[in-house]
């Protein structure tokens, strides 16, 4: 890299395609680098923008049972843990304690 | 700093931290259902294996040794989860056949490390609870300025007139959260095995 190659911002402003000026083209152009980065930039931001659509389910999900047929009922021995309550307020999420 | 894959696993494995196990489901349970449900098991029954799943895991990860001789983590518990997956076949074999033609639910792969659903799934869930964790800990302006450019794909004049800064501002931000998010990612990595 050398000093007229593009600062990380500037890198990320022209992988979004947005701004850059016909200086920083222009040494992009030429750059074999800054090319590099660009390419790597958009595919990391692709990938990104293709989790943030949520395609698992909320992150909030904590232990087992927002899915119909999955409550535990209490007493059920997991390994040597054992659900003492269910902190869910009805509905089909529950929440255990172990 | 950050929280690796494996001091997770070590903090589960020193199994009194309740507050570990809630972050090891938390982090695991929508991968299991993802690949679950990609092979194409209905809701339901996607909900019998994955507790099915987790009633290995609890007692096996008191006892798991984090060898990097023997493999990742990640190729371990697909071999629990295509376990599962094969006992769950097996038991509705008789009904499944009888139903659509379908026998025993094989293994797709021989192992989890090629099984391509299971690593672009692992390494999706890793891009989605490291973008979560940074969130969480962000400056909120910065964060907007990292959501509302990159991933809403919002235009950057448009943000630096909501946030309050300046155009090259919103980049700055946006690069700064950008690279946490990449920290986080590799932190939650697995190394390769070392053979």
């Amino acid at each position: 890299m050398n000093s007229a190659c593009l600062s990380d911002d500037q890198l990320l402003a022209l992988a979004t395609g947005e701004a850059a000026s016909d200086d920083l083209l222009e040494h992009v152009d030429h750059c074999a680098q800054c090319q590099g980065r660009v390419s790597d930039l958009r595919g990391e931001i692709a990938d990104l923008r293709s989790v943030s659509g949520g395609s698992f389910n909320p992150l909030a999900n904590t232990l087992i049972g927002d899915i119909a047929g999955t409550s535990l009922p209490t007493g059920t021995v997991i390994g040597r843990y054992v659900v003492i309550s269910d902190l869910g307020s009805g509905g089909r999420a529950g929440v255990y304690r172990v | 700093m950050f929280e690796t894959r494996l001091s997770l696993i070590q903090r589960v494995r020193n199994n009194e931290d309740s507050v570990a196990w809630e972050e090891f489901f938390a982090t695991y349970r929508p991968l299991l259902l993802a690949y679950v449900r990609k092979r194409g098991i209905a809701e339901h029954d996607a909900g019998d294996i994955i507790q099915d799943v987790f009633s290995r895991l609890v007692p096996a990860m008191v006892q798991f040794e984090f060898d990097a001789q023997r493999g990742r983590f990640r190729s371990w518990l697909w071999r629990v989860t295509s376990n599962a997956l094969s006992d769950w076949g097996r038991r509705n074999a008789t009904r499944r056949r009888a139903e659509r033609g379908w026998g025993e639910l094989h293994p797709l792969a021989n192992d989890g490390d090629s099984d391509i659903d299971w690593i672009n799934l692992d390494r999706r869930r890793i891009m989605e609870v490291a973008i979560e964790r940074v969130r969480a800990n962000a400056h909120p302006a910065s964060w907007a300025c990292f959501k509302y450019r990159i991933l809403d794909r919002r235009p950057a004049a448009e943000i630096a007139s909501e946030v309050g800064v300046s155009v090259n501002a919103v980049y700055v931000n946006a690069s700064r959260i950008l690279m946490r998010v990449r920290q986080e990612c590799e932190s939650f990595q697995e190394p390769r095995s070392s053979r």
